[in-house]
Parts: structure tokens; C-alpha cells; sequence
């Protein structure tokens, strides 16, 4: 009895030692949920890119906050009396300035440098490693639009090259980056190669390496045309380069469609601001949106706006408002919820309700609507305004009208709703004729109303151009006042964890780290 | 060398160790309690004694001097009782024995008296009572100080003993303060000795359950009695720690019943994760898994989902053993480097026939309310009342109004009120919680065999919060038993069925109840907001904020329950050779199964469609221990303890949850009834492999040295870089024994050194992983699964060293004994996500980067000023200073933000953060700071009149407080005791969500000035004006978080057995009450423990408000 027992004891401890010995750790240590980069299928990560440059998953929340209730607002497709549209107003917002930067380097560019870098080299994705190549381009000239100087060359490295801490670029070197890196891409595709499947734009397309080789140039001549400015002649070369190569219609248009699987899958727009199914009812479409669109009778209008029920709570059948144009009134930018001389109650002609002002329509407000990435209106406008600027690259009252009509039909895009018919845009075309005289005014005005829902874009443009004509806001503590700011500030987060680089990054900033301070293409 | 090699190399050195234990044995048979057997030749005395002490209960007591004076002694005994044995042993010594309870004093045999060839001086007589009980001692030694001389008392505690008149006769007795009285010409001494006080039990519990005389341990240690936490309970016992014991700060997490609790004991030494002691009940570890806390790092924190703790019902533990510093737990590893909470449960052994016993504790909680708002102004904006229903609504929180006049006002249901102030929302909206828990228990003491006790438990809690509460059942069993002469079996198992009803939501507005019950305005009535949801069914809103939810919805339609099944069970085998060589196999499991459901319900304001999360989360950590075990003499002087044991742990964890929003059926709320739940799991999996080994040498009774060893595997870490060795190295010198210091009990020094080295906390993060995590329109949605996470394929294990150094005193009979220990702890190379710039497309990378110091004195005085028959007053103090620095982050940054509070958030970003900074304290609090000119002044805005807003943030301190202390009072009149307990932090700091919000809204008193004037330029309203401040210059809602708490009081009287004619043996009857009222605070409107994290410190906002508990407990013991 004693003997065995000794031997059992003394065979357990054995045991126990020599499976430590014999126990494959590393197999413990290997997540049964994930798979390692050989065996999977990168095309997976491209569609992410693709996905996530609409917002994050993270309820979509810089969309809400940087996007939406900042440039939105800037720009004045939005307004809202809430201290949360920090763009309405121009307030001091820290949180609402750096959003965008934290959450598009850590979705966007994560996984576009991740299926750029797992990609190199590998016959079997060589046209997937070129369009993640332009997928990252997209997502960079976006970041550096809002911001100005930033981490570019190193961003987004952390895992495949240790870089934890990228200095902030110049915007300049940016540029002449972004334009050689699409241009190199766009050569590279190869017609006889792979056709990269998780491209939500375009796999379904009939000749998908054509409509990239076009999605490319498009991309090129919106870089190009943002250098109008401070190199014209860069913007030049170009322009002319892509001549020819641009989208040709509206079937080019690059979409992204949306599920119902909230917050991955969902409208980013209509997670930020809508919300599971309700609508803030804080955010409204600015007067000067409303104003313009119903003062030139927009067919637009009835699509975009909507004057919900008065009763309307989050989550209830909108049905009951009022879509008719006439209905529509757009609240003015500037006005916060309070008793003051800035209160929205002692606004001239209040209405008395902030729910009897418009807000974006259910058609284009809602879970599953498409999100519009780059469009062939985008195009022709950008083109129009090349050749009224420089007289290159065709007619600009050509490609004025190829735009006005390509940015109203495009709605078709949102379904039969959205859908205009081509009379209605024509008819709106012969109310708007190109007029040369006031040419740029006319194509970057226009740009603004393609752009509504893509607001970093419409604003950029209007940096570029200062069209349309906004009347700013003035309002206590704004923090630009009287002018409509010109870049966000950057991230609190970065400045705290990345504070060298930050610190050079706002050294090399006139005016330091403010939304008054202009960037490199944004010269006065 | 592979590791495989390497391993099986160490495997082998080990087990070469083992063999050489088996074979190098002196040959004893023994057996323990009644029947021994004992065989040996030419042994010395003390092998004979320390052969009983570890085969019995009994606890042997000798003068070092007597043994050393002791033969060798040759024996062969079978099946003797203790009794045969020692008088066999002893026959021929000189000596003699007592046993007395448990212990065995060994003591000369003749006094000296007895010579008649000496000259004969005087005879003293007398008699030795205990002075509390006043019952005579048995066996106490007697002896004439210098001199040979000894007497021991006989059965009715009197004694003779021959001493000249100006001799000092020395009184000494097991568990009880030495005394010494001068004979000075009388004839009869009648000495009094005071039993020694609880804390200086000699035998104190180590590492791996190991019994060791408290003089020997080189290491702090500090026990507490079960008994003395369950009076005034609290519901997680943990929480009954605060200010009880040096080096160990407790601080309430007020996320109200089911919450979890946070002790860090000697100071933060973790800098992302969690510094939470290691918990062992039975010698198994336990899982306090905090799962789900509330959130610091996003502001929004949510509730807390509890931890493991709360599961342990203080009935069931006999006591706790603190050990503190890493020698102390070395081995235990990495686990241990936070400290480890040793529980030892009941069991039957101390019962006389079959006990029963029976705790019952009722009390009731009451809300402390802490604001002290502004009742000038009511509800409005810019001075103006509302005008309609709808303005009201709009006007929401905004206590701008005009002054409060009591004419009718609108209000947001579009009823006129008066507009009046109606103070007290928060104890009209929060009721009286209670908590009553009962606990029956019996148990069986078998004799020698063993013991058996079995308890139930019933534990139901009722929040302050309606709707809201925790319940518990546990069950729990515990046998020990011999089976045979070498053979003993211990099994312990306890069930636990705990159901956690509605967790509240902290710190943010949505769906919590405790933000709009703080900020209502002055003049809106809570019961106004009550039902809470209209007749539909949906949230009644009171304000034309989703947000903010109305408190009663969010009491009675919010979802957030937690369903626990648990099981904690361990079986032990020990089979003790004769020779003293003993083997243990220990295997023990803790289990648990949560059922976590969510549920955001239909009609809320911010979701009208609905949401929930439903979790089922398995957690299992099975460990598995083979220890080998010998005491060794190597000369009369010298003994050295060896042993030897493997570990074999394996942790893992089965979540499966279900999420998504939009119930297809209203109101119906299953997981099938939403519109596209999305699915996902975790499994992960951590596996270490142990040997250790420890090493205890003692010279004399002076010299005590212990060295450990430990070589640990890994799962978690780099490939290749899985196995480690740490060692410890601790020692004891009672110099008391050397030098005769009057007064002087015990005097001891001791020193201890360690090197930890731990693991990543968390598995699969060495490699890149990649999944999908949806799918849209047939793309699969790819995923980088590691998050926000760089893996890193060369982990290396972390380290921890600490050095500690320490002095025990006792002095005159027990009546004052101090501790004082100083430490220096350094963990450095941690595990942690050292944070990157996000830039870099991760939020952080798995490093081995980061070292934290925790210097500190820790101090323990108890005494007893006056202790006579019927009354004694104890008072016992504990004092820790903990010093705290962070001496490296991550390279390249020197700031490592925890997060945000939800004060002031605009998009993410707070006015206030955590972090952890290079070369400050640990949890530091910074605050936005307003822009300043060249010469650091404010900048005023002259628009406004308010500061300018700035970018940058400024440091104000940390939210840990460097000083704790506590001291207990207790005094014991006849059959009265009562206790109580002041205990107070400092140095701390707290930022104040609580006080910004009320800034914000006119609420607090500091808005009342100039609410009549415009400000700036611009004539800006004062309501623009103190929201601009409160956003520009938030450094005023920080404040010194120190305090001082009249904590807790007991007031008991035992029924003495004979009233109930010693039908039943005790009845004690007790008023409790805890955190009965604050002495000294700094915080305006919030108490200064208003923390809702068991993590980082400093930061507080609407959480479940503090409670003064009172109420009766009741003990029957049959």
C-alpha cells in the first residue's frame, strides 16, 4: 500500500512536470479564433479599407464628430443649436477636431498598409496590391486635407516595421507622394491579372481593372486640381496626364453599399447622427443649404430634406412630415438653445420648435443607404473648372453640364426615391446655364451641392476655391471668428502620446495648432 | 538548447533532489493525535518534539536551554498516546510537561527546592491566574531570573518555589506576556498573566498553507479573523479590510451591491492593468475575474460587473493571511507580485461535539447624501422661468432661472408647480436598502480521525436603488480525515448561486439612474419624473435630451442582471511517512458560469428600437500541485525544512455573446427576437507549469533563514522564451533571545529579498492573427484580431524585486506590540500595451517595457492601556506611506493616458484624464488648462470675461492617496464589547464629473454670484459665462481627496451559557453600523471615495451614492 502510493505520488509529480516539458505552448498560445497571414485571403482586409473609409465601427463616431457636426457645419449643409455641432458655431472642441485622425489611422490606414504590405510581391494579388495601393492614397489625401501636416510616410507601420511613433510629414511632400503612388498604380494594373474580389466598388463591374485605371485618374486630377493654388503647375501636369482617363458616367461612380448590422455594417452617416434607428434631433440641413436649393428649385431638394411630424420621437415611422420643397426651412447657422441674444428663441421668424426644421430625408438618411466615395459629377466638375481655370482638357461649360446633370441623377443611387429623371435635371440645367463670367463660382458651387454627405470633400473644395459664398458666424468664444475655419486642430490624444513629433508638426504651422491656421495648399 | 530540452533537464534536476530526499531518512514511524508510533535511535529530543508538532495538533512548547541540556533518546513506540510517548521521552531528563488546550510546555522536573543539601532559602508560594477569565493556569513556569531555579504551577495554578527576598521571579506561559515581579520579602505572590492578544499568535499561515512560527517568517504578515468581519459586513467582505491592516488600501467602488472591490496592497505596481492581490481559499487559487468594469478608459463607464470575491461569505473563513511582500508570496509566482489574500476556511476541528451554529446579520443602508446645492434659482435660462411645457422641457437640467419665488411655473409635463425649491431628490428617489444574511453551520470535531463542517448560507441585498439588489445562496463543505496510520484526505468544496439584479450604470447620463436624480433643478420634484415610461411603454422623457434618461425608466426598464453558478472545490491527499517525509497531491478547480443579460428596452429615448447583449461566459482555472516535504536536523543546533512542488495551472475562459439592437416584436427581449445579432467568441487559454522549491534553515531559536526557488513556463509569452527562474531569499533574527531587555517579549529583526519574474496577462499575443467578423453582400468583412494591439513575438517575462526590511516587538506580556516593516518594490520589463500613436495604425504595442517603485513604511501598533478582570481597552493603529513613482514608459513617451472623464467630453476627448506619467505617482490627474501668457497667467478673453480655452492639459496629482491609516478602539466591559474604527486616507487627489456638471447646470453654490450681471464685452448671460469656465479652467472640480471616517462601530453582548442553562453556548447580540459619518473631508457635494473603478483612481461622476449602514447581528452558537 505505502509502496504504491509512493509510486503514484512520485509518478504524478513526474507527470506533471513532463507534460510542461512536452506541452506545445506555442499551440496554447494560438488564438482558435484567427488565422495567421499565410493562409488568409487579403482581399477580406480591402473590403474593411473600403468599409471603414466610410467610418469606423466604433459606432461611426468620428463621422458624428468631426465630420458631420464640424465640417458639415463649416460648410453649411448642417446647423444645429447644440453645443455638440461644435462646426455650427466654430467652438472650442478638442474631442470633435482630433476624431477623425484617431479613428482613419487606426481603421483606414491600418488595414490599407495592411493589405498594401501583405500583398508586395505576390503574383497571385497583383492588382489587389494595386488598388490597395489607391485605397491608401484615398484614405491619406483625406487626412491630410483635414489636418495639413501629417504622419504619412511612417504611419501605420506599427506592426510591419516597428514604427510606434511617426513624425508628422509636410503636406507638400504628401502630395508629391500621393500623386507618384496612384500614378505608379494606376500603370501597374494589369488587365491579365487577378481581379480582386473583396473590392466592394467595382468586382461586380464587367471590366474591373478599367474602372480602377479610371477610379485612379479621377483620384489624380482631385489631387491635382487641390494644388490650384500653391502649384499650379504641378496641378497642370497632372490634370492634363488624366485627360481622357477620368469616369465617363455615373455607372463609374465608386459606392459603397450598407447593411443593417449596426455599427459594422451600417450608414456610417446614419449611425453618427441618426443613431440606432432614430434621429438626433439636434442636427439639421443650414438655411443656406435650404435657401439655395429652393431658391434655384432644386429637384434635389425633396430627396435631401424633410420636415419630420412635429411629434417625431427617434425610431418612429417618419411618415406624416412633409418632403414638399416649398415646406422646407433650413435652420440658421449660429444659434445655440438658450435665452440669449444668440438663442435660436430669439431668432427673427422662429418657428418655435427646432423639430419644424429640415432634416435629412429618410431616402438618403437611413441604415442601408449607399455611401457615395467618388463620384463622375466630382469629375467632370473638377474638370470644368481645369479647363475654365487653365483652358485645358476640353469645354468647361461642357463638363459643367456633364456635372450638373451626373450629380442630380446620381441619386439614383439611393433607389427609386432618389431617383431624378433626366428631364428634371435638364430642366435644371436650362434654369443654370454655364455663365463663363462667373464660371468658378458657378462649377464650385455646384461641386458643393454634389458633395452634401461628403463633407470633408465639399469643404476642401471650398478652401480651394472659397465657392459657394458662406457668411460666416460669429458667436462668443468661437474659436475662428467671423471666418470659416480652414483646417480641424489635431488630435489631443497624438499631442499627449506623439508630443515630439506634434510639437515640430505645429512648429512648422503659421498661426500654431488652430482651426484658423491654413495648410500647405490652402494659401490665401 | 531547445526549450523541451532545457525543461526536461530542470525536470530531472528536480526529481534527482526528490530521490535524494527519499532515501537520506532517519528512520521514525509515526501517527498523530491519540495512537503514534514512534521508532528512532540516538535522536534528540527536540526531533521528538518537532515530530509531534507535525503529527499532531499539538504544538510543543521548550526552553532552548532545556533542549539543548537534552540526551539523545532511543525509542521504539507503538501505538502510544502523546502523553506515553513524552513521558518516555523525557524519562531521565530532568523534565517534565503540561499540556495545555493544544500546547505542550516542556519544563524542568525538580525544582531546586527539593535539594535539602543547599542551604534552603524562603519559600514563595503562590498562585497564576489568567487575568481576563480569572481561571486558574496549569503548567506556568516559574523561575528565579539568573539563577536554575524553576517551578511549574500545578492543576490549580499554584506553585513553590524557593527564592532568596530580593530575587525577581519570572512567570512564563504559552500564549500568555511574560511577567516579572520582585519577591521583596513577601511570601505569596499571586501573579495575574494576560493572555496575549490575536495578533500575536505564534503560528502564522505562509505561502502554500505552510504553518510557520511567526518569529521564524522573514516577511510581513498579517492575519485577520474571519470572525472579525462578520458583524459589520459589508456584502463584498473585502471592503470590511478598509483601514484594518498596513500596506493594504481598500477603496470602495461605489457601483452599489454586486460590485466589485479594490484592494491594492503596497502600492500600484501594475501600469495598464490590474493590481488586485491574488486570492487562495484552501490553497487554491481563485479567480476574481473583473470581466466587465466600469469604464475609465471611455468616460462612459457603464457598470461594473463585479468580480470574484464578492462570492466568499466572511461565515465560512476562519481567517486571512496577508502577505504582502513579494518574499512573502514568492512562491506563487508572478501571480503573487500584487500580494496575496491567503482565506482559510472552517472546518470542524475547534468544535466540541456536534456545533451548530447560527450568524444572522440584519441591516439597513441609508443614501448619504452629499450635495449641497444652490435654492436660490430654479429651473430656466438667462434668469428667466420656464414659459410653457415645452420650454421646460427644453430647458431640461439648466437650473438658470429666475429666483425661486413660489408663484406657479411650468414645468416639463406642462403642469404648473410652485416654483419652489423641494430639496431632498435623492432620498425621495433612493429607498433604504437592506441586506439580511444568515448562515447556519454545522460541524463535527471527529477526534483524532478528523472533522467535518458544513454551512448554507443566504445572503439578500435590496439597493438604495429600486429595482435594483444582489442575492446569494453558498453552500459549503469541508472534511478532513485520516484513513490511515499515513494517509489523510481533505476535500473542501463550495457552491455559490449568486444572482446580480439591474447593475447601475455610472458616470454617463444614459440609462443611468443617478445622473438626473444629482442635477435636477431645484424647483422639479422627482416624483414628477416617476413612472418613468408612458402608458406604451416607452421612456417618459423629461428633458429634450435623449441622453439623459429618465431615472425611473432606467430603474424599471433597463436590463442588466448577472446569473452566477459557482464552484470552488479542492481534494488533498498527504501521505506522511514515518520518517517525516511527507508527499501531497493537491488538485482544485474553480468554476464558474455567467449569464450575463443586457438590455437597453424598447422605447428608450436614445434607442428607441431597443438593444441587448446576452453573454455566457464559462471560467475555469484548475491547478494541480505535488509537493514534497522534510524537516532535516543536522546537529542539536541546526534544522533545515526542505520541499519541494509542481504546479501545473490551466486558466481558461469560454465566452460566447450574442449582441445587436432592434427587437422584430416589441418588448420581447430574447436574443431571436433582434433584428441581426451579431455572434462572437473568446477562448482563451493561459497554461503555466511550476517547480519550486523552498529551503527553511533555523539555528538555535534565534536565526531563521528561508530560501525559495521557483521555474516557471509560460504559455503566454514568446516562443522560446517561456521558462524562467526566480528566486527569494528571507530571514528572521529574534535578538530577544540573545539580550535580556526588560519589558521585552519579543524582539525581532527581519529582512527579505525576491525577484518575480510574470507573465503576459493575456494569451495570443505574440502573433499577428487575422478573422472575418461579418458580411456585407457576400464580402466577408476581414479583421486584424490582435485590436488595437501590435503582437510581439519576443515577449519576455516581466520582473518584480522587492526588498523589505522589518521589526516585530512585544512588550510587557503582549500588552504592546508593534511591526514596522519599509519595502522597495521595483517592477520593471511589464507585459503591458505601451501606447503608440495611433498614427501608427495601433493604439499600442505589447512591450516589456514600463517600471514602477513603490517605496513605503508600514507600521502596526497595538496595545492595551488598561486590562483588568472585567475590563480591557485595546487600541491597535496601522499606518502605511506608500512613495510611488513611474520611472519608464514605453521609449519615446512619457505620458500614458487611461483615460477621459465624461466631464466636459466633446467627442472623446474630456476636460479632465488619467495617466500614468514619467517619474510621477502612479494614476495622475490632469486637467485642461486655460491659456496663459508669457508670464503663466490666465489669459481672460474680453468678450466674454471668462479664460481663454486652451490646448494643453495640466497635471494636478494623483488620485491615490500615499497615506493610510486606521485605528480600531475596544473595549470589553463584563459580557459588553464594543468596538469602532476611524480610518482616513491622504494626499489623494479626485476630479469632480459630479461638481463640473452642477457647475454647469447653476446647481452649485459657486454659480450664485452675479447671476444678475452680464459678463465681457460681448454681455455675455452668466449661464455662457460658468460654462465657459468650467470647460477653460476645470482645475476647480479637483480637489483634495483626503479624509477621515468614523468607519465603523460594534456594540455586543454575549448571553453567557449558563442563562440558558448551557443548553446553548453563547448567544451575542451586536449593533453595527458602518461609514456612520465622515469627520474630515474636502470635497464639496460628493464624498471623497467616490471613485467607480476598480482600476484607476481619481476620477469620479454620478456614481451610486455612499450608504451608512446599521443594523443587529446575531450569533447563537448551540
Amino acid at each position: 500500500m505505502r509502496c504504491s502510493l509512493k509510486h503514484i505520488l512520485a509518478v504524478a509529480m513526474i507527470f506533471i512536470i513532463h507534460t510542461s516539458c512536452k506541452k506545445d505552448f506555442l499551440k496554447t498560445n494560438t488564438d482558435p479564433n484567427s488565422v495567421s497571414v499565410d493562409v488568409f485571403d487579403p482581399n477580406n482586409i480591402l473590403t474593411a479599407t473600403q468599409l471603414y473609409y466610410t467610418g469606423s465601427s466604433d459606432n461611426a463616431i468620428e463621422v458624428e464628430e468631426t465630420e458631420i457636426q464640424g465640417a458639415g457645419c463649416f460648410i453649411q449643409h448642417w446647423a444645429s443649436t447644440s453645443a455638440y455641432y461644435f462646426g455650427d458655431k466654430y467652438l472650442f472642441s478638442p474631442g470633435g477636431w482630433g476624431s477623425f485622425f484617431d479613428h482613419a489611422y487606426t481603421y483606414q490606414v491600418k488595414n490599407a498598409v495592411d493589405v498594401y504590405t501583405t500583398t508586395i510581391g505576390k503574383p497571385q494579388y497583383k492588382n489587389l496590391h494595386q488598388v490597395a495601393r489607391i485605397m491608401k492614397a484615398l484614405v491619406f489625401e483625406r487626412i491630410t486635407d483635414v489636418y495639413g501636416d501629417v504622419p504619412y510616410f511612417d504611419a501605420g507601420k506599427a506592426y510591419h516595421e516597428s514604427k510606434y511613433f511617426p513624425a508628422y510629414d509636410k503636406q507638400h511632400d504628401i502630395y508629391m507622394d500621393l500623386l507618384k503612388e496612384v500614378s505608379e498604380a494606376v500603370d501597374s494594373l494589369d488587365e491579365n491579372a487577378d481581379k480582386p474580389v473583396g473590392d466592394m466598388f467595382y468586382a461586380s463591374s464587367d471590366d474591373q481593372v478599367a474602372e480602377w485605371k479610371r477610379f485612379g485618374n479621377t483620384l489624380l486630377l482631385r489631387m491635382a486640381m487641390r494644388l490650384t493654388k500653391v502649384d499650379p503647375a504641378t496641378a497642370k501636369t497632372y490634370v492634363t496626364k488624366v485627360i481622357g482617363k477620368t469616369m465617363t458616367s455615373n455607372d463609374d461612380n465608386a459606392i459603397v453599399r450598407h447593411g443593417t448590422n449596426d455599427p459594422l455594417t451600417i450608414n456610417r452617416i446614419y449611425r453618427g447622427i441618426g443613431e440606432d434607428g432614430g434621429i438626433q434631433l439636434s442636427g439639421q440641413i443650414s438655411k443656406t443649404f435650404i435657401d439655395f436649393l429652393q431658391s434655384n428649385d432644386d429637384p434635389r431638394l425633396p430627396v435631401f430634406s424633410y420636415i419630420y411630424p412635429p411629434d417625431f420621437s427617434p425610431g418612429d415611422d417618419p411618415s406624416g412630415g412633409s418632403a414638399v420643397p416649398a415646406d422646407q426651412v433650413g435652420l440658421p447657422n449660429g444659434y445655440d438653445g438658450g435665452n440669449t441674444s444668440h438663442g435660436i428663441i430669439n431668432y427673427p421668424g422662429y418657428l418655435g420648435n427646432i423639430n419644424l426644421y429640415s432634416r435629412p430625408g429618410p431616402i438618403i438618411f437611413n441604415a442601408t443607404a449607399p455611401t457615395l466615395i467618388l463620384t463622375y459629377a466630382e469629375s467632370e466638375l473638377l474638370l470644368a473648372d481645369a479647363a475654365q481655370r487653365w483652358g485645358i482638357g476640353g469645354d468647361a461649360a461642357e463638363h459643367y453640364n456633364n456635372g450638373v446633370i451626373a450629380a442630380i441623377t446620381q441619386l439614383s443611387a439611393y433607389g427609386d426615391e432618389g431617383t431624378i429623371s433626366d428631364d428634371d435635371a435638364q430642366a435644371y440645367l436650362a434654369a443654370h446655364p454655364y455663365n463663363e463670367a462667373k464660371g468658378l463660382e458657378l462649377i464650385n458651387t455646384q461641386y458643393w451641392a454634389a458633395t452634401f454627405f461628403n463633407e470633408y470633400e465639399a469643404w476642401s473644395n471650398y478652401r480651394r476655391t472659397g465657392y459657394p459664398q458662406l457668411k460666416p458666424v460669429t458667436y462668443p468664444s468661437s474659436q475662428s471668428p467671423g471666418a470659416i475655419p480652414r483646417r480641424m486642430a489635431y488630435s489631443t490624444v497624438d499631442k499627449q502620446i506623439n508630443g515630439t513629433n506634434y510639437a515640430a508638426a505645429v512648429a512648422g504651422l503659421d498661426g500654431g495648432d488652430k482651426i484658423t491656421s491654413r495648410m500647405w495648399w490652402d494659401v490665401k | 538548447m531547445t526549450i523541451t530540452a532545457y525543461c526536461r533537464k530542470t525536470g530531472i534536476r528536480f526529481l534527482y533532489c526528490c530521490l535524494f530526499i527519499f532515501t537520506g531518512l532517519v528512520h521514525l514511524h509515526a501517527r498523530s493525535q491519540e495512537k503514534l508510533n514512534f521508532t528512532a535511535k540516538n535522536v534528540s529530543l527536540e526531533h521528538v518534539f518537532s515530530f509531534i508538532n507535525k503529527q499532531t495538533d499539538y504544538v510543543v512548547f521548550c526552553n532552548y536551554e532545556l533542549l539543548q541540556q537534552g540526551k539523545p533518546v532511543s525509542l521504539d513506540l507503538k501505538n502510544v498516546s502523546v502523553e506515553e510517548l513524552l513521558e518516555q521521552a523525557l524519562q531521565g531528563q530532568g523534565l517534565t510537561y503540561t499540556i495545555r488546550g493544544k500546547t505542550i510546555a516542556i519544563s524542568r522536573k525538580e525544582p531546586v527546592l527539593h535539594d535539602q543539601r543547599i542551604a534552603v532559602p524562603p519559600v514563595v508560594k503562590g498562585k497564576v491566574t489568567d487575568k481576563v477569565s480569572g481561571a486558574a493556569i496549569a503548567g506556568v513556569t516559574v523561575n528565579v531570573r539568573g539563577s536554575q531555579a524553576v517551578a511549574l504551577t500545578d492543576n490549580d495554578g499554584n506553585y513553590t518555589i524557593a527564592a532568596t527576598t530580593d530575587a525577581v521571579l519570572v512567570f512564563s506561559f504559552v500564549g500568555y506576556g511574560k511577567k516579572e515581579v520582585a519577591v521583596n520579602n513577601q511570601a505569596t505572590i499571586n501573579v495575574a498573566l494576560e493572555p496575549v492578544s490575536q495578533q500575536l499568535d505564534d503560528v502564522v499561515i505562509t505561502a502554500l498553507g505552510i504553518k510557520r512560527e511567526r518569529r521564524a517568517v522573514g516577511y510581513s504578515v498579517t492575519e485577520v479573523k474571519g470572525a472579525s468581519l462578520t458583524e459589520a459586513r459589508e456584502t463584498n467582505f473585502v471592503n470590511s479590510l478598509e483601514g484594518k491592516v498596513a500596506g493594504v488600501n481598500v477603496s470602495n467602488v461605489a457601483t452599489g451591491p454586486g460590485g466589485s472591490a479594490n484592494v491594492i496592497i503596497r502600492g500600484v505596481s501594475d501600469i495598464t492593468g490590474s493590481n488586485q492581490p491574488l486570492y487562495v481559499i484552501d490553497g487554491i487559487p481563485m479567480q476574481n475575474s473583473t470581466y466587465r468594469q466600469t469604464d475609465i478608459s471611455g468616460g462612459y463607464g457603464g457598470a461594473d460587473g463585479g468580480d470574484g470575491t464578492i462570492n466568499i461569505n466572511p461565515d465560512d473563513v476562519e481567517t486571512i493571511s496577508i502577505l504582502k511582500g513579494a518574499a512573502a508570496t514568492a512562491l506563487y509566482g508572478y501571480r503573487g507580485s500584487k500580494g496575496v489574500i491567503l482565506i482559510t476556511t472552517k472546518s470542524g476541528k475547534t468544535s466540541k461535539g456536534i456545533g451548530v451554529e447560527l450568524n444572522s446579520n440584519y441591516v439597513i443602508q441609508s443614501v448619504i447624501d452629499n450635495t449641497d446645492w444652490q435654492k436660490t434659482y430654479g429651473q430656466g435660462s438667462a434668469g428667466n422661468k420656464p414659459v410653457t411645457g415645452d420650454d421646460a422641457f427644453e430647458l431640461g437640467l439648466s437650473s438658470w432661472g429666475a429666483p425661486l419665488d413660489g408663484k406657479q411655473a411650468y414645468q416639463f409635463d406642462g403642469v404648473q408647480r410652485p416654483y419652489s425649491a423641494v430639496s431632498g431628490n435623492m432620498k425621495r428617489f433612493y429607498k433604504n436598502g437592506g441586506a439580511a444574511t444568515n448562515t447556519l453551520s454545522f460541524s463535527k470535531n471527529l477526534g483524532a480521525d478528523g472533522s467535518l463542517r458544513f454551512s448554507a448560507s443566504d445572503l439578500h441585498n435590496t439597493s438604495i436603488i429600486p429595482n435594483a439588489g444582489y442575492q446569494q445562496q453558498s453552500f459549503s463543505l469541508s472534511t478532513n480525515y485520516k484513513l490511515d496510520k499515513h494517509l489523510e484526505v481533505q476535500l473542501k468544496a463550495q457552491y455559490i448561486n449568486a444572482y446580480t439584479h439591474n447593475r447601475p450604470s455610472v458616470s454617463d447620463a444614459p440609462g443611468s439612474v443617478n445622473f438626473a436624480t444629482l442635477f435636477l433643478p431645484p424647483n422639479v420634484n422627482i416624483i414628477s419624473l416617476a413612472p418613468g415610461y408612458k402608458a406604451d411603454g416607452s421612456e417618459n422623457q423629461f428633458l429634450d435630451d435623449a441622453y439623459t434618461t429618465n431615472p425611473y425608466f432606467a430603474a424599471y426598464k433597463f436590463i442588466n442582471n448577472t446569473h452566477r453558478n459557482r464552484f470552488i472545490g479542492s481534494a488533498d491527499v498527504r501521505y506522511t511517512f514515518d520518517n517525516g517525509l511527507y508527499l501531497q497531491l493537491r488538485a482544485g478547480e474553480d468554476y464558474f458560469a455567467d449569464r450575463n443579460t443586457m438590455v437597453t428596452p424598447n422605447g428608450t429615448a436614445y434607442q428607441t428600437d431597443g438593444a441587448m447583449t446576452e453573454e455566457n461566459i464559462k471560467s475555469t482555472e484548475l491547478n494541480v500541485d505535488a509537493i514534497v516535504g522534510k524537516p532535516f536536523k543536522i546537529n542539536k543546533d541546526f534544522s533545515i525544512t526542505a520541499l519541494v512542488g509542481v504546479n501545473s495551472r490551466k486558466a481558461v475562459t469560454d465566452q460566447l455573446v450574442a449582441t445587436g439592437n432592434t427587437f422584430e416584436t416589441p418588448y420581447l427581449y430574447t436574443v431571436g427576437n433582434l433584428a441581426s445579432p451579431t455572434e462572437y467568441t473568446s477562448n482563451p487559454v493561459i497554461v503555466n507549469k511550476s517547480v519550486y522549491g523552498t529551503m527553511d534553515f533555523s539555528f538555535k531559536n534565534f536565526l531563521y533563514l528561508s530560501a525559495t526557488g521557483r521555474n516557471d513556463w509560460y504559455s503566454t509569452l514568446a516562443p522560446g522564451k517561456t521558462d524562467y527562474f526566480y528566486p527569494s531569499v528571507s530571514g528572521s533574527f529574534v535578538f530577544s533571545e540573545l539580550l535580556h531587555i526588560p519589558g521585552m517579549d519579543l524582539g525581532k529583526l527581519r529582512a527579505g529579498y525576491a525577484n518575480v519574474g510574470g507573465e503576459a496577462d493575456a494569451p495570443y499575443q505574440t502573433l499577428l492573427g487575422y478573422n472575418n467578423i461579418g458580411n456585407l453582400f457576400g464580402f466577408p468583412i476581414g479583421n486584424i484580431s490582435n485590436g488595437g494591439t501590435v503582437p510581439n513575438a519576443t515577449l519576455r517575462p516581466s520582473s518584480v524585486k522587492e526588498f523589505e526590511l522589518g521589526a516585530e516587538l512585544d512588550f510587557y506580556g503582549g500588552r504592546l506590540h508593534t511591526d514596522i516593516a519599509y519595502y522597495n518594490k521595483r517592477e520593471s520589463r511589464e507585459v503591458i500595451p505601451a501606447v503608440t500613436s495611433e498614427a501608427s495604425g495601433y493604439n499600442a504595442v505589447l512591450l516589456n517595457s514600463g517600471t514602477i517603485l513603490n517605496k513605503g513604511i508600514e507600521l502596526l501598533i497595538s496595545g492595551m492601556p488598561v486590562k483588568t478582570k472585567n475590563f480591557t481597552w485595546t487600541e491597535i493603529l496601522n499606518v502605511t506611506y506608500n512613495n510611488n513613482k513611474v520611472l519608464s514608459l514605453s521609449s519615446g513617451s512619457s505620458n500614458y493616458p487611461l483615460g477621459y472623464s465624461r466631464a466636459g467630453e466633446d467627442e472623446g476627448v474630456g476636460v479632465a484624464y488619467m495617466s500614468q506619467t514619467l517619474n510621477k505617482s502612479a494614476y495622475q490627474i490632469y486637467v485642461a488648462d486655460p491659456a496663459r501668457d508669457d508670464n503663466g497667467k490666465i489669459m481672460v478673453d474680453p468678450t466674454t470675461g471668462a479664460p481663454v480655452a486652451g490646448t494643453d492639459y495640466k497635471d494636478i496629482g494623483s488620485g491615490i492617496h500615499p497615506w493610510t491609516t486606521g485605528i480600531t478602539s475596544e473595549f470589553r466591559y463584563k459580557h459588553f464589547n464594543l468596538s469602532f474604527l476611524i480610518d482616513a486616507k491622504f494626499g489623494g487627489k479626485i476630479f469632480s464629473g459630479t461638481n463640473y456638471y452642477a457647475y454647469q447646470f447653476g446647481l452649485s453654490k459657486l454659480t450664485l454670484p452675479g447671476r444678475d450681471v452680464r459678463y465681457g464685452t460681448n454681455e455675455i448671460y452668466p449661464q455662457d459665462y460658468y460654462n465657459l469656465i468650467s470647460n477653460t479652467n476645470p482645475a476647480i472640480f479637483v480637489f483634495d481627496a483626503s479624509f477621515v471616517k468614523f468607519r465603523q462601530i460594534i456594540l455586543g453582548y454575549t448571553f453567557p451559557a449558563a442563562v440558558f442553562k448551557n443548553k446553548i453556548q453563547g448567544i451575542t447580540l451586536s449593533f453595527v453600523a458602518r461609514n456612520i459619518f465622515t469627520i474630515k473631508k474636502h470635497t464639496p457635494n460628493i464624498d471623497p471615495e467616490s471613485n467607480y473603478s476598480n482600476g484607476p483612481q481619481g476620477i469620479e461622476q454620478a456614481q451610486v451614492p455612499y450608504t451608512r449602514t446599521f443594523g443587529l447581528n446575531l450569533n447563537v452558537k448551540f
